[in-house]
């Protein structure tokens, strides 16, 4: 897994350096995502409830006419307290072929990092597989946990979309 | 049974020119000695599309064209034949001469076949040339011009005759007759060139046509008796048949078509003849440099580089006529002469392949000259112009003159007008989508502004009504963008009905009412289908043979009604016959027999429907005797995902009409809003059959468990929504909620809800957009408050209750 994510960091050297991400919090811990994949950050309401769906999938709103899935990551990582008031956050994330909405305690900053300043996740057991871990950065003394949301937001555990339309993607 | 395509034409002139502009273009860029084969592939197919839209839309000039234009690349695109330099000329050649008609039709023109007759001879040669054979005379281009000018009827076209028979020109009248006369003009176009002057069809009291050819007069004789009554046929030679000696004229004079009206004059006749065959576009002077001869071909390929050319192709195609005569400037006449110089000598070319030398060119002008009548109305503009270009542009500025008068309208329109633009359907989606939005916006607003004091806030009030008034008009408008006529699937069924009428033996005719009413594109093409089944059904089993319909009394001619309309906000599609009707009491014993019903004393209405049940149609029985065969199952499903509805009207003995009910778009949809909890749902209209406050007395519990509501002698199994959902209701006593009636493949269930909130249109989402599909929810849209609401697919929650009922009973069980 480490050796894939060496190649994968090689590969995309160039990528890496100096890019920009968007941190966020989840409880204690601090995560950052390519800030690229970011569309919009927003306020959480309105959400209606879908049947049936896993309790992190808050249901869907209405983003200027788009239908769009709303993901509570605190409830899907088991972090921080999800309650939801007018200060709650959604980052909405324009994905390569979707557009999807998470629910983050909150949006700290945009940090750019060098391809050096990321070091390789080691191996640990968390909710999520490391395998959605690009690497480990320290910035200001706290430790961000770069995720690969495109590839998180996929992955057939979100339940976000279809197993024929994964295994077709 | 003949219908207008006419329509639909704009939509081709506009493929068309794109094609065109492709092949051009990549024609340009091909590299001869290495042509890349994606590109010759782009090339083919934009020819075969050509092609196959100019047949379908009977622009025959062009399919002849595109015809042998293909042929040509298909050769090459096999690697056959080696590209060649002249290939790639002929081939920009032939895209002009397309071009010319293109216009020359878009115009509302006739256009001058010379041109095109000419470069389908070039792609003959170059045809030839590429198999390696020698090359050959225009033997198919006559055939072809056969085809062209029967098609174009009663216009003055001009044809190529084979020089070595002496060709005779006959004018047949015969009265109008039931005998097949497509037999006969399929016969008579073999013996020669066949040039309809006045059909019945056309509105004259009996076919009169021209014919040309080398056969005897008692051979068309022969042949006309042979095939239809000999009463009242007439074959008169015509003295100005040309005797092969006209070179130039010949080929006008045979085929013009008032030549009824003065067939003695030969001489002054033809002048007329090349004045209104020049006033189609005009440029049959011109365009012939495409058929030079191949020792041109280095020389036309300049000329083809040389802007000014394409520039003067380009208004006489456009039937701009007037103004080609404007535009004598002195700059221009010098392309003007290099131009006719080539173009006689690409006329005579055909027949001796001479050089030019002017030859070919004062002939005739000058015979013209002699003969010509509307030469007095030579303009003096050109008169200080260069001898050799003088008379034919003083040719084209009179027949300027005359088309201008016969259409002012014309005059007006020099360059064909863009009426219309093609735009990808995503961007138009986009557009519904934000005028979507804008609705939403404005219905907040409307709820907020609600909350305030409307005598304080008057001016806001007001502003907010016109705001609404807009958006309203907006939404019409930018919905109206998706709607096409229906006339684009009604279009294809008189083809049908003929042809399946031919090989029933029966004479059908088909009506069709309201191909102007509108519907969304996409529900167009999904509704062809269902259609074309319900009239092949109309035709082979509702419509008697003509014998059983005189037993009856009733017309020979079976007639099937098509008929579109407006009710309400739906789109009803009728296919109505007059036949022999469903026969009750056959359905009734096979549905028995089938264990699909068991009781004999349903409504008519019910029996009826009883044909759309799977497997229930395919028994031959049923379609031998009362009608309606296989597949009726299939019908009703592809209706059924559309949102629409069938309903069937029959008698016996009189008739059938089976009717259509669709919502006037896919994207919207007629739906009852519900609630549960603090959601709500919307369920499609077209499932429901009612609602009702149930009363605790009609429900009852199957073994403690399953539950069920009597309605009219009927008991339903009972939905809840929130278990269904797997959300809170507000109520769980039945007492409380709404019982709401459900159908789906003739299943009913009551589903129970909160409370219905009201009935609304509403404009469908996808969910699996960016999310997936749900069970039991085929949608969703957006409310007016902006919240989403999840659309309920009917179907679906039956089978999903269905599979939760087995799963219980078999826990049950265990």
């Amino acid at each position: 897994m480490t050796e894939q994510v060496a190649d994968s960091q090689d590969s995309d050297f160039g990528r890496l350096l100096g890019q920009e991400y968007l941190t966020f919090s989840l409880g204690e811990e601090h995560y950052a995502v390519d800030i690229l994949k970011v569309q919009e950050i927003r306020g959480y309401g309105a959400v209606t409830k879908i049947a049936n769906a896993p309790a992190f999938i808050k249901g869907v709103i209405n983003l200027r006419g788009v239908i769009v899935p709303i993901i509570d990551l605190r409830i899907k990582f088991n972090v921080g307290e999800a309650h939801y008031d007018e200060f709650t956050i959604v980052i909405v994330l324009h994905l390569s072929n979707r557009v999807v909405g998470i629910v983050v305690d909150g949006v700290s900053d945009v940090v750019s990092l060098g391809g050096d300043q990321i070091k390789n996740p080691p191996d640990f057991s968390a909710n999520f597989d490391s395998e959605y871990i690009l690497g480990l950065a320290t910035v200001d003394e706290q430790m961000l946990i770069i995720v690969d949301i495109e590839k998180l937001m996929s992955s057939e555990e979100m339940a976000l979309v279809d197993k024929s339309r994964m295994q077709a993607v | 049974m003949s219908f207008d395509l006419s329509q639909f034409n704009q939509l081709f002139f506009e493929e068309s020119a794109e094609h065109l502009a492709t092949m051009e273009s990549l024609m340009l860029n091909m590299d001869v000695q290495s042509p890349d084969m994606d590109d010759l592939n782009a090339v083919f197919r934009a020819a075969h599309s050509i092609k196959g839209n100019s047949g379908t839309f009977g622009f025959h000039d062009m399919t002849d064209v595109t015809h042998e234009l293909e042929t040509l690349l298909d050769l090459v695109r096999k690697g056959e034949a080696e590209l060649t330099d002249e290939m790639v000329d002929v081939t920009l050649q032939a895209g002009d001469v397309l071009k010319g008609l293109l216009e020359a039709h878009q115009e509302g023109l006739e256009p001058d076949l010379e041109p095109s007759k000419a470069v389908i001879a070039e792609l003959n040669v170059q045809l030839a040339k590429a198999k390696g054979e020698t090359v050959v005379p225009s033997e198919p281009a006559s055939d072809i011009s056969d085809r062209a000018t029967v098609d174009q009827e009663s216009v003055g076209v001009p044809a190529e005759s084979s020089q070595t028979d002496i060709i005779r020109s006959y004018l047949i009248h015969f009265p109008v007759t039931d005998d097949d006369t497509e037999m006969l003009f399929d016969s008579l176009k073999e013996l020669g060139e066949l040039n309809i002057i006045d059909s019945p069809e056309n509105g004259g009291e009996e076919w009169f046509f021209s014919l040309n050819t080398d056969s005897a007069k008692s051979d068309i004789k022969e042949l006309l008796e042979f095939l239809i009554s000999p009463d009242g046929i007439s074959i008169e030679e015509e003295l100005n048949a040309d005797d092969g000696s006209f070179g130039f004229f010949e080929d006008v004079s045979t085929t013009t078509d008032d030549q009824e009206e003065d067939p003695g004059y030969g001489f002054f006749d033809d002048l007329d003849k090349i004045s209104s065959e020049a006033e189609d576009p005009g440029y049959g002077f011109f365009d012939e440099p495409e058929a030079p001869d191949s020792k041109e071909s280095a020389e036309e390929k300049d000329e083809s580089d040389d802007p000014g050319y394409g520039f003067f192709e380009d208004i006489e195609v456009s039937d701009s006529t007037e103004q080609l005569a404007e535009s004598n400037s002195d700059t221009s006449g010098s392309d003007n002469d290099d131009v006719i110089g080539k173009a006689l000598t690409g006329k005579n070319s055909e027949d001796t392949g001479q050089e030019f030398d002017g030859y070919g060119f004062f002939e005739p002008v000058d015979e013209k000259q002699a003969g010509g009548e509307s030469f007095e109305k030579t303009t003096s503009k050109s008169t200080a112009r260069a001898e050799v270009t003088a008379p034919v542009t003083t040719t084209t500025s009179s027949t300027a003159k005359q088309s201008a008068a016969k259409n002012t309208a014309q005059k007006v329109a020099k360059q064909p007008q863009e009426t219309s633009i093609r735009v990808s359907v995503e961007k138009v989606d986009q557009l519904i989508n934000q005028v979507g939005e804008l609705v939403i916006t404005q219905a907040m607003l409307t709820q907020m502004a609600s909350e305030v004091d409307p005598i304080l806030h008057e001016k806001m009030a007001n502003g907010l009504a016109q705001l609404e008034r807009n958006t309203r008009d907006l939404q019409d408008s930018v919905m109206s963008i998706r709607m096409m006529p229906i006339s684009l699937v009604f279009s294809r069924f008189p083809r049908v009905v003929r042809d399946l009428a031919g090989k029933l033996n029966k004479k059908v005719k088909l009506e069709m009412v309201g191909e102007n009413t509108e519907l969304d594109r996409s529900m167009i093409e999904k509704l062809t289908d269902p259609l074309t089944h319900l009239i092949r059904n109309s035709l082979d089993h509702g419509i008697e043979s003509p014998d059983k319909r005189a037993t009856a009394g009733k017309d020979v001619t079976g007639t099937i009604l098509l008929r579109a309309s407006h009710q309400g906000g739906n789109i009803v599609v009728e296919v109505q016959d007059d036949g022999g009707g469903l026969n009750r009491e056959r359905i009734l014993s096979k549905a028995i027999e089938k264990g699909i019903v068991t009781s004999d004393s349903i409504p008519d209405s019910e029996v009826w429907q009883l044909i759309f049940a799977p497997g229930f149609s395919t028994a031959a029985e049923v379609t031998d005797v009362s009608g309606r065969g296989v597949g009726m199952d299939v019908v009703k499903k592809n209706i059924t995902s559309l949102g629409g509805r069938l309903e069937i009207e029959s008698m016996e003995g009189i008739g059938t009409r089976i009717s259509i009910r669709l919502p006037l778009t896919l994207a919207i949809l007629d739906g009852l809003q519900v609630a549960l909890g603090d959601e709500i749902y919307i369920v499609p209209l077209t499932s429901i059959i009612g609602s009702m406050q149930p009363e605790l007395s009609d429900i009852k519990t199957v073994s403690g468990e399953g539950a069920v509501i009597a309605i009219r002698d009927e008991y339903l199994p009972i939905i809840r929504l929130s278990d269904l959902m797997n959300m809170p209701g507000e109520f769980d006593d039945f007492e409380q909620g709404i019982m709401v009636i459900l159908e789906s493949d003739g299943q009913r269930v009551a589903l129970f809800v909160d409370d219905l909130v009201g009935q609304s249109q509403v404009v469908i989402k996808s969910l699996e957009a960016n999310y997936r599909k749900v069970d039991g929810v085929s949608g969703a849209t957006i409310l007016g408050t902006g919240r989403v609401a999840l659309i309920l697919d009917v179907a679906e929650i039956i089978s999903m209750h269905k599979q939760r009922a087995k799963k219980h009973s078999q826990g049950m069980l265990v």
